[in-house]
C-alpha cells in the first residue's frame, strides 16, 4: 500500500506539481497519461527521491516520510522499496546485462554474488534475453536494453516499480517486445506506476488511469471510465486523437 | 659550424643513466596528482561547502603559475622551513642532506594536481546523468555510487587527457635542473660543462625525450582507437 499526500514541487517559480494525492493498492497498475510538461515524470522522480519534492508525504507500507524532513537515511530506505525503469534505459554502461541486474542486489541489498547471479539469469530468461548475459549495453538494441532495465528493477523485488515513458525512446518495431514484457510483469502481481504515451497499451494494462495536466490530477478511473465515459472536457480533447484511431 | 657526433653519443649515454629519474619525476606526480585531483574534482562536483570553494581557489591559483615558479618557490620555502623546523624541534636533519628529487616531486605534484582535477571535473560532467539516476534508483548510497559507477566510468573518459598530462610532466621535469636535480637534461649538460659543446648535449637530451613521449602518445592514440570502436560509443 502506497499513500502519497499533497506532493508539490517547484523549479524556481515554475510550479510543476500542485499538491497531488494518490493511493495505490498492492498489485495495482496505475497508468498516468497527460501532455508533455504536465508533471508526470517529475511526479515519478519525486516518488523515488531523484527529485526532492518541496512538500507532502509519502508512505510505503508502514514507512512514512515527510518530503521536507526526509533524512538521507529515510531517503535510502524508501528508495530501496521502489525501483525505476527509465526512458533512456540508463543501464550501467561499464557492466554486462547480468551485472546490471546484480548490482543493486549485491551492493545495496548485500545478497551474495552467487545468489544474485542466479536471480540475474532467471530474470534475463523472464524478459527473453537468456543468451545476452555477457553483452554490454552498447551491444544490445534499445528494446533489449529496456528489457534488461526492467529485469534490473524486478531484481530488487520492490513494493512498486515506476516506469518513466519506458518505450518513448524506442523505434516502433521494438515497442511491442518491451510492452509485452511489462504486461507479463503486471500479470505477476507487481505494483506499478507507468507514465506512457502508448494509449492502447494503457487501456489494456491499467487497473486505473490517471489523467494529469499542469501539476494536478484532472480525472481518474478505470480505463473504461476514462476512455469511454470521459467526464472532463480537457481529457476528451487529449484522448480525441486516440479515440479517432480506435 | 661543426657538430661533434662522438661527443653527442657520449652525452647521450651519460644522460640515459638519468632516464629513471625523469620517469620518476613524471609518473609519481601523475599518480599522486590523479588521486588528489580526483578527490578535488569530486568535492567540487558535489559542491561540498567550504572545501569546494577552497579547492576552486587552489586550482585557479596553481593553474595560472608557470611550473618553473612553483618549482623555485617550493625549493626556497622548503629549504628555509626545513632547516628552521629541524632547529626548533632539534631534529638531526638538514636540507642539504635531503634528496632534492622530493622537492621536485612535490612541486610537480602541485602542478599536476591542479590540471588533473580539472580533467576529472570535465570527465565527471561527461558521465550521462542517467547513470547517477539509475544508481540511486537501485538504492546505492552516494559513496557506493562514486565507487561503483563514477570511478569506473571516469577513468576511460579521462584517460587521453591523463596521458597528455604525463607527457607534459615529463617535459616539465626538464626544469628540475633549476633546483639541482640531475635528470636527463642535466645529465647531458654536465658532460658539456667540460668542453662547452652545449648544442650536442641539447640534441642528445632531445633524442631521449622524443621516443619516450612519442611512445606515450602512441599508447594514447591506440587506446582511443580501441575505445572508440567498443565502449566509447555508448558513453557518447
Amino acid at each position: 500500500m502506497i499513500e502519497i499526500k499533497n506532493i508539490s514541487k517547484k523549479f524556481g517559480k515554475n510550479e510543476i506539481l500542485k499538491g497531488i494525492d494518490l493511493q495505490i493498492k498492492k498489485g495495482e497498475v496505475v497508468v498516468i497519461l497527460g501532455p508533455s510538461g504536465s508533471g508526470k515524470t517529475t511526479f515519478l522522480r519525486c516518488l523515488n527521491f531523484l527529485e526532492k519534492a518541496d512538500d507532502g508525504e509519502l508512505t510505503i507500507n508502514d514507512k512514512k516520510v515527510h518530503f521536507k524532513k526526509a533524512s538521507s537515511k529515510d531517503i535510502l530506505e524508501l528508495r530501496r522499496k521502489t525501483a525505476m525503469v527509465f526512458q533512456q534505459y540508463d543501464l550501467f554502461l561499464h557492466k554486462t546485462a547480468v551485472e546490471n541486474i546484480m548490482e543493486g542486489l549485491v551492493i545495496a541489498r548485500k545478497v551474495s554474488k552467487n545468489k544474485a547471479y542466479q536471480i540475474g539469469l532467471e530474470l534475463l530468461e523472464k524478459v527473453g534475453l537468456k543468451d545476452k548475459e555477457d553483452s554490454y549495453p552498447h551491444q544490445l538494441s534499445g528494446g533489449q536494453q529496456q528489457r534488461v532495465g526492467i529485469a534490473r528493477a524486478l531484481a530488487l523485488n520492490p513494493e512498486v516499480i515506476l516506469f518513466d515513458e519506458p518505450t518513448s525512446a524506442l523505434d516502433p518495431e521494438l515497442v511491442g517486445e518491451t510492452l509485452d514484457v511489462i504486461k507479463k510483469v503486471a500479470e505477476s502481481g507487481v505494483t506499478m506506476v507507468i507514465v506512457t504515451h502508448e494509449m492502447s497499451f494503457a487501456y489494456d494494462i491499467a487497473d486505473r488511469i490517471i489523467f494529469m495536466e499542469d501539476g494536478v490530477i484532472v480525472e481518474q478511473g478505470t480505463p473504461k471510465e476514462v476512455f469511454e465515459q470521459t467526464k472532463e472536457e480537457r481529457t476528451k480533447q487529449f484522448l480525441a486523437r486516440f479515440t479517432y484511431e480506435r | 659550424m661543426d657538430f661533434d657526433f662522438p661527443f653527442m653519443f657520449k652525452a647521450l649515454a651519460a644522460a640515459l643513466q638519468y632516464l629513471p629519474t625523469t620517469l620518476l619525476l613524471g609518473f609519481l606526480p601523475l599518480i599522486l596528482g590523479s588521486v588528489i585531483g580526483l578527490v578535488i574534482a569530486l568535492v567540487r562536483f558535489y559542491k561540498i561547502p567550504v572545501l569546494s570553494t577552497f579547492f576552486k581557489w587552489f586550482v585557479t591559483i596553481f593553474k595560472a603559475i608557470p611550473v618553473i615558479l612553483i618549482l623555485l618557490v617550493t625549493y626556497i620555502i622548503s629549504s628555509d622551513m626545513l632547516d628552521q623546523m629541524a632547529k626548533s624541534w632539534s631534529w638531526d636533519i638538514s636540507f642539504k642532506n635531503i634528496d632534492r628529487r622530493w622537492v621536485a616531486i612535490f612541486a610537480l605534484t602541485l602542478y599536476a594536481t591542479s590540471g588533473l582535477s580539472e580533467i576529472f571535473r570535465g570527465a565527471l560532467s561527461a558521465i550521462p546523468k542517467g547513470q547517477f539516476d539509475a544508481a540511486y534508483s537501485i538504492g546505492l548510497s552516494r559513496a557506493q555510487v562514486i565507487r561503483r559507477v563514477v570511478i569506473p566510468q571516469v577513468f576511460p573518459i579521462a584517460f587521453p587527457m591523463i596521458n597528455s598530462t604525463l607527457i607534459s610532466l615529463i617535459k616539465a621535469s626538464s626544469l628540475v635542473s633549476m633546483v639541482s636535480v640531475v635528470d636527463i637534461l642535466n645529465g647531458a649538460l654536465i658532460e658539456a660543462n667540460v668542453n662547452y659543446r652545449f648544442l650536442e648535449a641539447y640534441v642528445a637530451a632531445s633524442l631521449i625525450y622524443w621516443p619516450v613521449c612519442a611512445a606515450l602518445e602512441g599508447l594514447s592514440s591506440g587506446y582511443e582507437r580501441y575505445f572508440s570502436r567498443s565502449k566509447r560509443r555508448s558513453f557518447a
